[in-house]
């Protein structure tokens, strides 16, 4: 298809079919359907994008809606080739739009498994490289074609990223006979015409590994028997020995799929058994994650060891599933894993010892990321993460201690000062107490001045700091890097507050590369709003015009509301803005809700005008819900 | 050490080693070249834009290698501009198409990135028939075929 030849010509650029496909990159959804209306080349070249990830809509949602949510299925047939990514519930109602038209996808995405993804995943064995399935929680006791889908993902050669949700592949069934009747169910499936199933089962058990092959034999045969079924003590006998076979065959199978992926997430109800060889090692798998898993304790670390050259590691470890270990015999229990690699390391949610994190993080020489949210963070640990003998000290990049159970706020002002390689830092909350006596014995010999001369206190504070900067005193902020800072200050007396603002805001004000700061707290802890902060210019709030990197603010549940100039000097000072959480408190309107939109398209519109680009979709979420 | 780089109209231009591997072309060649004193020949970069696209390389010698947008969707990207960036890139239509062509023939990515988004936003809240016009494109659709596509994109309007 040669284009015309117009009198003026059209760009060259725009005939260059990368270029044209990065420029629609860059277009809203709107932009982009008229984009595609341009001229033949640019439909050819477009609408890949428009069909390249496509999430089928919840069923209720084309059964209520008014407009057109999902494509007729002659347009979808037509299309269907193009997806590459898909995500899906309800599939057993798009059969008929999916199969064999959908045969190119890379990734695909169930949330509510069942036999009717099997053909799907047939289909696609041949280009797949990510695959997530979840099965719904509480269907994980009911038995299901666990075989048969871990021999089709074994199919998936180019498999690289895989994350189960209770898919039970070792799961003993709750009794013999919700089993039979599950598995008579099944076969009675098996056996109805649906086009696509039927064949797929047969092609499954052809195709079915080395491994699994005794296993599926042992199948075909019960299945036979079945039909006449009797409850004769040789059949349940029979079942029973053929199930084990299975199971075994399942765990073999899983393992060997391991081997092929560079990515794991298993959450809950995933498998039990560990590997067959306990030295066998899985030497492609960099990321891993074990979230709240059945597996016990022990074999868990187990597993994890044998998975030497991770990068990445996020383990939920929960005391409260291991019912049948005392928490003495667990407090022996050596977190002894060789993963040298590990640079990523999250552990929030565990219920892990501080001592026990301590040795954990002893072991990881390379860590640059930790994240502990909801942990039992103690002295031990953060002697790991911040004392004088820490090997990672100075290389921590991100920090998440939000929740953390018994941090103290001393010690959020201990990282603070000592880890100067942070880029991102989370956490709850710390007293501005820690903060100013930071600053003040960072001023060495210069007690705080408590005379009520506040103005006199505030310039020489901010001379004292300036002179400050070069010295290497471990009290003052060291991390300057920081990008993103998650911190609420609290403890704002209402009688010093002037000084004690400024000196708070003087040190906040260093972080010039800061990206996102929030100061405010969550919805769960409104009582942050003691004693915070107050956001307004003749408190120290001007101060912060050197963040001119700031991207996100978020000042939600904040005791003090925003006023039209601070926003103004937001505007002003922080040209780079995109998206500010919190409640504004402008004159003109008494509604909080109204005011926060009123910012919302305040911001917008200042930031088109700086930089001449939609501020997105996210620019302005005002308002909060409490 | 110095690089000399000419343009089409043979016009030689010498920069900074750092600031000529700002293209991945060029750092690919004189990687394969080795150390060498020899002018690079550009021969699809005029003089007018080489100067344009060696005044972004000089103002971004020190910026990090940019990291691929792992975004699995191809869509969902960031439309921001840094401002020095938006003033740069204050040319006229064609002066900007010959910078995206060049940084496409040069391998600078974030240069590409910059003029496909400044195109973009030309394409913002524009009809396809202002597309066509702003753009010198003849429409070859039948009014039945155009008819068909908003039809079968009907689905797609409020994702």
């Amino acid at each position: 298809m040669s284009p015309p030849e117009p009198e003026p010509e059209p760009p060259a650029a725009l005939l260059v079919p990368e270029i044209l496909t990065s420029i629609a990159q860059h277009l809203s959804h709107k932009d982009f359907l008229n984009a595609v209306l341009v001229s033949h080349s640019w439909h050819a070249h477009l609408i890949p994008l428009l069909w390249h990830t496509l999430a089928l809509p919840q069923r209720w949602r084309i059964i209520m809606a008014t407009d057109k949510v999902f494509p007729d299925m002659v347009v979808f047939r037509k299309y269907a080739h193009l997806v590459r990514s898909l995500s899906c519930n309800n599939l057993q109602y798009y059969m008929d739009y999916l199969i064999p038209y959908c045969a190119k996808l890379t990734e695909l995405n169930v949330i509510d498994l069942s036999e009717d993804t099997l053909p799907l995943l047939q289909l696609n064995t041949q280009t797949l490289t990510c695959i997530k399935f979840k099965r719904e929680h509480e269907l994980a006791k009911r038995s299901f074609r666990v075989l048969e889908f871990l021999t089709l993902m074994n199919d998936c050669i180019f498999l690289d990223t895989l994350r189960l949700e209770d898919f039970a592949v070792d799961e003993d069934y709750e009794s013999e006979d919700a089993y039979e009747e599950q598995r008579r169910r099944c076969n009675r499936d098996r056996k109805r015409p649906p086009a696509p199933v039927a064949p797929i089962s047969t092609t499954a058990t052809a195709t079915i590994s080395a491994a699994a092959a005794a296993a599926a034999t042992v199948e075909e045969e019960g299945e036979e028997e079945e039909e006449e079924t009797s409850s004769s003590p040789t059949t349940v006998l029979m079942s029973q020995t053929r199930r084990a076979e299975e199971k075994e065959a399942a765990i073999k199978l899983f393992y060997q799929i391991l081997h092929r992926v560079t990515t794991l997430d298993i959450v809950r109800n995933v498998i039990k058994a560990l590997p067959p060889n306990r030295s066998e090692v899985f030497y492609r798998l960099r990321k891993l994650a074990l979230l709240d898993c059945t597996m016990s304790y022990m074999d868990q670390l187990q597993l994890i060891s044998q998975c030497q050259y991770l990068t990445h590691l996020r383990i939920q470890l929960c005391r409260y599933s291991e019912r049948h270990l005392d928490s003495e015999e667990l407090s022996a229990v050596h977190l002894d894993v060789a993963c040298p690699n590990i640079t990523h390391l999250d552990l929030s949610w565990s219920t892990l010892k501080d001592h026990e994190i301590a040795a954990l993080l002893k072991q990881l020489p390379r860590l640059i990321s930790f994240r502990a949210q909801r942990t039992n963070i103690g002295e031990k640990t953060m002697d790991m993460l911040a004392g004088f003998s820490s090997g990672i000290r100075d290389q921590l990049e991100e920090l998440d201690l939000v929740d953390a159970r018994e941090i103290q706020s001393s010690w959020i002002q201990r990282l603070l000062c000592s880890c100067a390689g942070l880029r991102r830092f989370r956490a709850t909350e710390i007293n501005a107490k820690d903060i100013i006596g930071g600053s003040a014995s960072a001023t060495a010999a210069l007690a705080m001045p408590t005379a009520a001369d506040t103005s006199e206190a505030v310039t020489t504070g901010t001379a004292k700091n300036g002179s400050m900067d070069s010295d290497t005193s471990p009290m003052s902020w060291v991390c300057l890097q920081l990008q993103e800072l998650q911190l609420s200050i609290t403890g704002i007396s209402p009688q010093s507050s002037l000084q004690e603002q400024t000196i708070v805001y003087d040190q906040l004000s260093k972080l010039t590369q800061l990206q996102i700061l929030s100061l405010g707290g969550n919805y769960l802890s409104t009582w942050f709003r003691m004693g915070t902060l107050e956001l307004s210019l003749n408190k120290g709030f001007d101060r912060l015009k050197t963040l001119k990197e700031l991207r996100v603010f978020n000042f939600s549940y904040m005791a003090h509301d925003l006023g039209m100039s601070e926003v103004e000097f937001m505007m002003q000072h922080w040209t780079k803005l995109r998206k500010v959480v919190g409640t504004i408190g402008i004159n003109v309107h008494e509604g909080e809700a109204g005011s926060a939109n009123g910012l919302g398209t305040t911001t917008a519109t200042g930031a088109q005008k700086k930089t001449g680009t939609g501020a997105g979709t996210d620019a302005g979420t005002g308002g909060c819900p409490s | 050490m110095p690089v000399t780089l000419v343009s089409l109209d043979n016009e030689n231009y010498v920069v900074d080693k750092e600031v000529a591997e700002r293209s991945i072309l060029i750092k690919n060649m004189l990687e394969d070249v080795g150390e060498t004193d020899s002018p690079i020949p550009l021969p699809n970069v005029t003089s007018t834009v080489l100067k344009k696209v060696i005044e972004y390389c000089e103002h971004h010698r020190n910026d990090p290698i940019q990291v691929p947008d792992e975004t699995d969707d191809p869509r969902k990207r960031s439309n921001d501009i840094e401002e020095w960036d938006m003033k740069f890139m204050q040319v006229d239509q064609e002066m900007l198409f010959e910078i995206i062509l060049a940084a496409n023939y040069l391998d600078i990515k974030p240069l590409l990135d910059v003029g496909c988004k400044t195109v973009a936003n030309i394409i913002k809240g524009k009809t396809p028939e202002e597309i066509r016009k702003a753009f010198n494109i003849v429409n070859d659709f039948t009014p039945e075929e155009e008819a068909q596509i908003r039809k079968e994109n009907e689905w797609a309007e409020d994702r």
